[in-house]
């Protein structure tokens, strides 16, 4: 029988609260609950979501309802944020990820928490927007981008953060998210085992860290 | 249930960063399944995904190749939670 949507709302408060710069947190209905701050930092409601896939159907009907909030956490930490569920979010002014982007959310002491961004993101897009090589690129989900080369191939590349990036972790973001060309590794200190390699080179996708990557976006 | 699926199928299990730490604050719960084969490993994944859909369990699954290469059990001072069964 699944959680219910109150228990795992009160279970993600509790965590909120044991962290340093939260002063307390209170529920506010079975999908939401309050962050208080340090500091004299604003408090600011999160809405919490247990689904797999993070689409526009899921999220509508949570955040039209007139609920002012600021974060949207979904709690599986293998949750996909689907193009159209990172659309809503961001249409509605909320920032978005798991629990852990949640606490560094509220680290980074942020005034309106709304504005938050995730690290690796961040990092690599500004990477793709100053590339001479790339025109645009699209984010079909939180991991997935398209990355669109001047007369030359798109190339689908997939984000994993992983220190030790396994053959499991290949599998599955190709049966999450179809067929792409790159696994880019955004933990520079990731490394990935002989078995993932073998799985690429099956899969043939190539595995590449930072500075690999910024190589093969100029060529063919 | 899903663990013990793993176990049937010469799974070992071991619980790994701050939630078996016992740290005052984590953000996730640290799961290692080892297992023989990469296509374990991909069983693995289906079997837990209900429980990984609503707790936020990292679960890293390696094969044995993975685990002695990387030596992550060690390194990560990994606390094994449930052994393989014995290969019959």
């Amino acid at each position: 029988m699944p959680r219910p949507p109150q228990d795992t709302t009160a279970w993600v408060a509790d965590r909120i609260a044991e962290t340093t710069d939260a002063s307390s947190t209170k529920v506010t209905s079975p999908f939401t609950f309050r962050v208080n701050r340090k500091d004299h930092l604003p408090s600011f409601e999160v809405l919490v979501l247990s689904a797999s896939r993070v689409t526009d159907e899921i999220l509508d009907p949570l955040l039209e309802d007139g609920r002012s909030v600021s974060f949207v956490v979904n709690v599986p930490k293998n949750g996909i944020w689907t193009e159209s569920g990172i659309a809503t979010a961001r249409n509605h002014d909320c920032a978005f990820g798991g629990i852990g982007e949640l606490m560094s959310a509220i680290h980074q002491k942020l005034d309106d928490v709304s504005f938050f961004v995730k690290k690796e993101n961040a990092f690599v897009e500004r990477g793709l927007a100053q590339h001479d090589n790339v025109s645009h690129f699209d984010q079909e989900y939180d991991r997935v981008y398209t990355v669109h080369r001047p007369g030359m191939k798109s190339l689908r590349v997939v984000l994993l953060n992983e220190y030790e990036l396994t053959a499991e972790h290949v599998r599955t973001a190709r049966t999450n998210y179809g067929p792409f060309d790159i696994v880019l590794m955004t933990n520079p200190n990731g490394t990935p085992t002989k078995d993932a390699l073998d799985t690429a080179k099956t899969l043939q996708v190539a595995i590449l860290a930072w500075r690999q990557f910024l190589g093969r976006l100029g060529s063919r | 249930m899903a663990i013990y699926a793993g176990v049937r199928s010469n799974t070992a299990w071991y619980g790994f960063g701050s939630f078996f730490r016992e740290s005052r604050s984590f953000s996730d719960i640290d799961l290692l399944a080892v297992c023989a084969d990469v296509e374990r490993a991909s069983a693995i994944r289906q079997e837990m995904a209900t429980v990984c859909n609503e707790w936020p369990i990292h679960l890293l699954i390696m094969t044995e190749a993975e685990a002695e290469e990387t030596s992550f059990i060690q390194s990560q001072q990994c606390i094994p939670l449930l052994k393989a069964e014995s290969r019959r």
